[in-house]
């Protein structure tokens, strides 16, 4: 986009998201609060967009926009009518202790010590502002797979995914916990909608959702894309397909659900191991079948991702077909 | 501006004065269902004039079939979220009457 206009698209851009972002905080009622956080988290992804990088614009919009949002909205339908509904008033104190002024000045102390240390960054001596695109760039023009994101994601940063998968299944670990231990209410115990509209959707969105999941894994390796934003793809359809109740929860897990939790991870940590021993570090690449071996890992990343967004989404030990469809 | 590009501009302009109208009527009309009507009309016809436009513009095959995908999906998502929010409001209204 060329100048002006470009600057003037970026501006409105910056000043939505400061405004989506202090309305969904100041917002009382949790549903204008929750709609607002879903904007700001599509208003986030655009601002990764503009930046260049898709994989985290993707990333942002199927998750933090995506699933978190009708999570949050199924959390909503289960709040008191006077939290999520019109009339705020009974509320009048602010959520946290502390007063607005400490909580303002403290949030622009740390936003302005931010801003001085990237802009120290980018203008430091003996650094340019490329520097870092720089260093990725040419890590990925001295790899086999094309894509910086992926060559730095599963070369340099192995143990950063391997934290990553670590974090989701420990993230699907602790609802299943507080299941256990607590009665909470079921988060959203839905019979089957069986309106035709809705199977025409779903049998129009699975075959291209699929679809897109299956593009993405195997773009990943030369162009914006990867396990991480096709397994996030598959899990918001089968978060579409617990909403639709085509999935309905079940009180155990299932051993091909427990098989699909771990497999990710699983194939991770050996395949760390296996590198432990026959090369000098974990997770570097053996050179030849490098392609191979890195899309077994990802296609398996996938599913394990995949599984676990849609567990956690369920808010039940596990999940089963309703209607003998698979998701 | 070349002569394409004089063909796209006012198709995209078209585009955003639907986008514009139904949001002045997302935001002004008085109830659900003609809020909805409004809505839906900037969905259809005005994603469709945009894509029209920039498809115009871009000439290409796989442009063109990309973005008609992306009109024809933006349809089929917004007539069934649509058509559920119409489906809650006439329950609630019957609620409401009992």
């Amino acid at each position: 986009m060329s100048g002006a206009i470009g600057t003037t698209y970026d501006l409105l851009l910056c000043g939505g998201l400061l405004w989506a972002a202090v309305q969904s905080v100041a917002m009382r009622q949790a549903l204008s609060a929750v709609i607002l956080f879903m904007v700001f988290g599509l208003l986030m992804a655009l601002v990764w967009a503009r930046l260049g990088t898709p994989d985290l614009a993707l990333a942002e919009a199927i998750i933090g926009a995506g699933i978190t949002g009708a999570l949050l909205l199924s959390a909503c339908r289960t709040l008191p009518a006077d939290i999520a509904g019109a009339a705020g008033e009974q509320h009048p104190e602010a959520p946290c202790g502390l007063p607005q002024g400490i909580v303002i000045a403290v949030c622009a102390a740390v936003g302005l010590g931010v801003a001085a240390l990237m802009a120290a960054t980018l203008s430091g001596p003996g650094t340019s502002p490329g520097t870092g695109a720089e260093t990725a760039r040419a890590a990925a023009a001295a790899h086999e797979l094309g894509n910086p994101v992926t060559a730095v994601l599963v070369d340099f940063r192995g143990f950063d995914t391997l934290l990553e998968m670590v974090v989701l299944l420990a993230a699907c670990l602790a609802p299943r916990v507080l299941m256990a231990q607590t009665a909470l209410p079921a988060v959203n115990p839905e019979p089957a909608d069986d309106s035709p509209m809705v199977a025409a959707l779903l049998g129009m969105a699975t075959p291209v959702l699929v679809l897109t999941a299956l593009y993405l894994f195997w773009a990943g390796a030369h162009a914006p894309g990867g396990a991480f934003q096709a397994g996030a793809l598959l899990g918001a359809l089968g978060v579409l397909y617990r909403l639709t109740g085509r999935l309905a929860p079940s009180e155990q897990t299932p051993l091909w659900l427990r098989a699909l939790l771990v497999v990710g991870l699983a194939a991770f940590v050996l395949y760390a191991m296996l590198t432990a021993v026959l090369s000098a570090a974990p997770m570097t690449l053996p050179r030849p079948g490098l392609q191979a071996t890195v899309l077994i890992i990802e296609f398996t990343l996938m599913l394990s991702i995949a599984a676990t967004l849609t567990l956690l989404f369920s808010a039940a030990p596990g999940f089963q077909p309703r209607t003998g469809s698979s998701p | 501006m070349t002569p394409v590009e004089w063909i796209a501009l006012p198709l995209v302009a078209i585009g955003c004065a639907f986008f514009a109208a139904g949001t002045a009527g997302l935001l002004r009309f008085p109830d659900t269902l003609s809020r909805l009507h409004a809505l839906t009309k900037a969905d259809n016809l005005g994603l469709g004039f945009i894509c029209l436009g920039l498809a115009v513009r871009d000439g290409t095959a796989a442009g063109v079939t990309m973005l008609a995908i992306i009109w024809l999906l933006a349809m089929f998502a917004g007539t069934v979220s649509a058509f559920l929010i119409a489906r809650w409001q006439s329950a609630e209204a019957d609620r409401e009457d009992t």
